[in-house]
């Protein structure tokens, strides 16, 4: 690529000046042909592929990943164990702090979700909770509350019919179990519909989750777990191939979780975490 | 006493599993050998982990040894057991039964990257999808950045003429860009 222009640029050239890999001597090499050859700029137009389109595939394709599983996995793996006797607790990976609740979570789900997910999951989820570790590390929650949302698809709460008094009751007992406020009007996020607030537990603790859907992204859920001691400002992390945001205040900690890019996900962060009164 | 170069592979690793599967997937076309890549790789990174250089790209790193992986282990078993490597029905797809929209449009596109020959798939994955830029992507596969360059330039041609063929076929699909 450092070598003099000379010549008609080939299909190769065109390529990398659309991919901006060219030096700008050689981009204005191939852009002084393109002035000139009607056929070279048709030729360049043939190869200006959408690479969005490919990037949206592959990304689909990613969901797919079976992630639970490879966790699973690697957990087993003799030389990933040797991890948790030598690595200091803070940088260890959440996956061998996550695994010894999973069953109580499990548990919760059993209680407030609907037959159809129990039936076709628990039975994974128990083999997984099976895996004796154990941490008190504040951020395991997380990570059990992550796996379980990635079982979600917006199948799983399209079909929740909007009714604003009966969302405002769910977040009434649901506010009353965690001891704070939520009204609709201060949970409401543009572009994405409000359909169910309900109560799971986590070692014991309830743990509040608020489901939303919008078509774009299907499924983000703000959950709230009232067991923190530790106040912290909104903090993003991936876990299951999930994006999340999570913050802390008033002794409760809280996720904002789904497959918003990001940078849209701390946004709508910022806004609950100001508007979330205790 | 452990190096901080192994803490970083140990504790990085469940972060890339899902895109070592997926280009487990790309390479391989399977989804069960894609798991035994991923598995493979992580076996592998946890036993090199101290060649980990601290503070260098730790996906880079995994990607290069499950490409290894399959270049000089899994490929050449299959061959010889026989079973080719990629067969018809085990190309890149997508499974479940959520045919909607965005998902169609998808399949397609990854039906047309299917019928890329193997070297253009992988570099137009590694360029295009996993970002990597033309000098990277040339590290990775092992080959002078023209030949990245050729591949990139063909595969587009191909994917170009794919696109153009299926628009004939359905009318009801105009918009490429």
């Amino acid at each position: 690529m450092t070598e003099l222009p000379t010549g008609r640029p080939a299909d190769a050239d065109l390529v990398a000046l659309l991919d901006g890999e060219l030096s700008p001597a050689q981009a204005q090499w191939v852009e002084s042909w393109l002035s000139r050859d009607t056929e070279l700029r048709r030729r360049r137009d043939l190869l200006a592929h959408d690479s969005d389109e490919l990037k949206g595939a592959f990304a689909a394709l990613l969901a797919e990943a079976p992630e639970v599983k490879l966790e699973r996995m690697l957990l087993g793996l003799t030389g990933y164990g040797v991890h948790r006797a030598t690595a200091h607790p803070r940088s260890s990976s959440f996956l061998l702090r996550s695994r010894p609740r999973l069953a109580l979570l499990a548990a919760g789900i059993a209680l407030f979700a609907t037959g159809v997910l129990v039936d076709r999951f628990l039975p994974d989820w128990r083999e997984a909770a099976r895996i004796e570790v154990t941490s008190d590390s504040e951020d395991e929650w997380r990570q059990a509350v992550a796996e379980y949302m990635s079982l979600y698809t917006p199948e799983t709460i399209a079909g929740i019919a909007d009714d604003p008094s009966h969302m405002e009751r769910e977040l009434a007992v649901v506010g009353a179990k965690l001891g704070v406020g939520l009204p609709a009007s201060e949970l409401s996020l543009p572009g994405m519909a409000l359909k169910r607030a309900q109560i799971l537990q986590y070692d014991g603790k309830p743990l509040g989750q608020v489901a939303y859907l919008d078509p774009h992204d299907g499924v983000t859920a703000l959950c709230i777990y009232g067991d923190s001691h530790q106040e912290s400002a909104p903090t993003t992390e991936r876990r299951v191939g999930l994006n999340i945001v999570h913050w802390a205040s008033h002794g409760r900690a809280f996720m904002l979780v789904g497959r918003k890019p990001m940078a849209d996900l701390r946004d709508l962060a910022g806004r609950l975490s100001q508007r979330l009164t205790l | 006493m452990i190096e901080s170069g192994q803490l970083e592979v140990r504790a990085g690793l469940v972060n890339h599993l899902a895109r070592l599967w997926r280009y487990g997937l790309v390479l391989s076309g399977r989804r069960d050998v894609a798991e035994d890549l991923v598995q493979a790789t992580c076996v592998r990174a946890l036993e090199r982990a101290s060649q980990f250089t601290r503070g260098s790209r730790l996906d880079r790193w995994l990607f290069s040894i499950l490409r290894s992986i399959w270049l000089n282990e899994l490929r050449s078993r299959r061959i010889r057991q026989g079973g080719g490597v990629v067969d018809a029905e085990t190309t890149l797809s997508f499974e479940g039964a959520h045919e909607i929209e965005t998902n169609i449009l998808a399949q397609q596109v990854l039906r047309r990257v299917q019928l890329l020959p193997q070297a253009q798939r992988e570099t137009l994955f590694l360029a295009y999808v996993e970002g990597l830029s033309y000098r990277d992507t040339a590290e990775m596969l092992e080959v002078p950045i023209g030949t990245v360059m050729s591949r990139l330039a063909a595969a587009r041609e191909a994917l170009s003429r794919l696109n153009t063929s299926r628009e004939d076929a359905s009318p009801a699909r105009g918009q490429r860009r």
